[in-house]
């Protein structure tokens, strides 16, 4: 027997009915609250500091500045869909970061080696960590932590201390370069790698199936898919992500120094947690990662400009998160109950 | 294959149990009177206390000792208990402990104390069982005298802080007593997080350059180390500008590297490795006549490094790049 499911539902959902103004200023603010966040908080900067915060300039630093975050973030974000964490990211980029001077300073071999090398090498970190949770069944928490803290151990072996000389000068064009005038590098590198992933998580049979391996695993293996290599393959983006951000951030600062990128972890996970509030219900997705990167990046900023105390940017960071990710939470809950 | 991996990782964790673990006695005073120093290090991957821990363990290694370092992460509940393992468990002779307010090692101080073993310390302020300390004022109080020197008094300045490690605390005092009677200098201060300190760095730049463009007037971002101020030139080379002098301490690589390169105007240049190779010193000169041993301040003048002297300081101190 057939069941007959209305258009535009699914099974298991509610046909859509007429809201009451409650629900819907709860459902705009479950879905668009992050976006509305953002919006008001670029007026309020604008308003209070018109020719510091709202310029050409200060956007485009804005969005260099975030350019790290979000691609480190989007890598992290692959893992997340497939309901998988990665906390080696930050060691990742930073042992990256290190090995990837050191290729050219000390080992002597060509950027165009040496930075292909160093993403297959993260590539490889990242398979790593995915072998370690499908294969040998350890928690991703326990697994990419001491992944992470063994890449930081290899990198003090490698080299104390920063690498700054016999680096070649092309090697700071790749972050500071600019192929389109006035645009730093970091950012179209940024746009080309955040399209090519929301490519691969919406328009190819991976993403749906890596959405389906996030969503139920159990129903994604008895659907005939092979879970662990779909994470696997999550785990790996994440390490070609995280390794990428190291070289750029190496290039950026014209040398290669251990714990550099360390910082990134947490600010990725804010920001694919703050996306995952923005547009979907929760959901882990590429332009909501996107979104939060920009508001912590906005945030900082504006708040830097008025010069506010450091403090208080700290309360920021995490009131914002708290805020828009539980705000979200709480409307989704209110509306399935009422 | 879960099997072979079950078998693989219980190799591995064998293999790595008995290439780190040390033959009876060891850690201590060895069976063959072989002594050992504890280092409890803020950030053992920094260059500056890399430095600090190789002049350490040169000393260690000339007069036969040992050395075993932990590091912290900038923790200062892991210092605590790194001192007390080390007091008690280990049984090292000295220990050496980087960057943290003696204040705030109490636990770790009462541990050594009760084990009779000599504390010394880089940076740390002199307290009930500490034998000898370096200078944390010193290189600060000379970052912004030179600072002032080169910049001059008007204009502002971008001030990158981080006053949870001692030694930057009290660098970051030099430079507040010192700017406080400036009232033409309109100072910003921001405190960076480790981790994250290069990417603050580049950040709280960033946002400031936003507020002050280029032709607002002289212009200066003060790091108290180095790694906040090469997020800064980080920051000013993304943006374009070459506006605004940055100063720095520590003198690791990479600000030296600037430094040659231009986009660091002036670095005092911190004497890590004699500071490291001082304290131990200290300590072996303590244990060998502790009657009558008087608390000491170790004092390493820092040099400041310029474009105009950087060759010269190079030549002088060839290890300074590339350590």
């Amino acid at each position: 027997m057939t069941q007959t499911v209305p258009v535009g539902s699914a099974p298991g959902l509610t046909p859509r009915t007429k809201r009451t103004p409650g629900q819907l200023t709860l459902f705009i603010l479950s879905r668009y609250g992050t976006l509305i966040g953002l919006a008001l908080m670029i007026v309020l900067f604008t308003v209070r500091a018109p020719s510091a915060f709202f310029s050409a300039q200060n956007f485009t630093n804005i969005l260099a500045q975030g350019s790290l975050t979000a691609i480190i973030a989007a890598g992290l974000t692959m893992t997340l869909v497939v309901g998988e964490f990665d906390l080696s990211i930050g060691y990742t980029a930073s042992f990256a970061g290190l090995l990837v001077v050191g290729f050219m300073a000390l080992q002597g071999l060509p950027i165009w080696l040496a930075v292909p090398l160093m993403l297959v090498i993260g590539g490889i970190i990242g398979a790593l960590n995915g072998v370690l949770v499908t294969k040998a069944r350890i928690s991703a928490v326990i697994a990419t932590l001491g992944v992470g803290t063994i890449l930081t151990g290899l990198g003090f072996a490698y080299s104390p201390f920063p690498i700054v000389t016999n680096i070649p000068t092309e090697f700071s064009q790749i972050s500071l370069g600019r192929l389109i005038p006035g645009v730093p590098n970091s950012i179209p590198i940024m746009v080309i790698v955040l399209a090519l992933l929301w490519v691969v998580l919406n328009k190819t049979n991976l993403g749906i199936r890596m959405q389906a391996v996030g969503g139920n695993p159990e129903a994604a293996r008895l659907s005939g898919i092979r879970v662990d290599r779909v994470k696997i393959f999550a785990f790996a983006t994440a390490g070609v992500c995280a390794a990428l951000t190291g070289v750029m951030l190496s290039s950026l600062l014209g040398s290669g120094t251990l714990a550099a990128a360390d910082g990134y972890l947490l600010d990725a996970f804010a920001a694919v947690f703050l996306g995952s509030a923005t547009l979907r219900d929760g959901e882990f997705h590429i332009v909501g990662t996107l979104v939060g990167v920009l508001v912590i990046s906005v945030g900082f900023n504006g708040l830097s400009i008025f010069g506010a105390p450091s403090w208080a940017q700290q309360v920021f960071s995490g009131g914002i998160l708290i805020l828009a990710v539980g705000l979200a939470t709480l409307s989704r809950r209110y509306l399935k109950t009422s | 294959m879960k099997r072979i991996l079950a078998l693989a990782a219980a190799v591995g964790l064998a293999v790595g149990l008995t290439a780190c673990s040390e033959p009876a006695g060891g850690g201590g005073a060895s069976d063959d009177g072989t002594k050992t120093i504890g280092v409890v290090a803020l950030v053992a991957t920094d260059a500056l206390n890399a430095a600090v821990i190789q002049g350490v363990t040169e000393v260690a290694e000339e007069n036969g000792w040992k050395v075993h370092v932990t590091d912290t992460n900038g923790s200062v509940e892991a210092a605590n208990a790194a001192m007390i393992t080390y007091s008690t468990t280990q049984k090292m002779d000295a220990i050496a402990v980087m960057a943290f307010q003696t204040n705030a090692l109490q636990a770790g101080l009462q541990s050594a104390q009760a084990a009779d073993i000599p504390v010394v310390s880089w940076g740390g302020e002199l307290g009930a069982g500490i034998v000898a300390t370096t200078s944390a004022r010193a290189v600060g109080q000379d970052s912004i005298d030179a600072l002032l020197d080169d910049f001059g008094d008007e204009g502002a300045i971008l001030a990158l802080t981080y006053h949870t490690g001692v030694l930057c605390l009290y660098r970051g005092y030099a430079f507040d007593d010192t700017v406080a009677p400036l009232t033409s200098l309109n100072v910003t201060r921001n405190e960076v997080a480790i981790p994250g300190q290069v990417e603050d760095g580049t950040r709280f730049t960033s946002a400031w350059l936003a507020s002050n463009p280029e032709g607002s007037g002289p212009l200066a971002v003060w790091g108290a180390w180095d790694e906040p101020a090469i997020g800064a030139v980080a920051a000013l080379q993304q943006s374009g500008r070459d506006d605004v002098r940055v100063y720095s301490i520590n003198g690791g690589p990479q600000a030296l590297q600037a430094v040659k390169d231009g986009t660091i105007r002036q670095v005092v240049w911190q004497d890590g490795q004699t500071e490291g190779a001082e304290m131990m010193q200290a300590a072996v000169d303590y244990l060998a006549a502790p009657d009558g041993w008087d608390q000491k301040t170790i004092d390493v003048p820092g040099v400041v490094v310029t474009a105009d002297n950087i060759d010269q300081f190079l030549t002088e101190h060839p290890n300074a790049l590339n350590p």
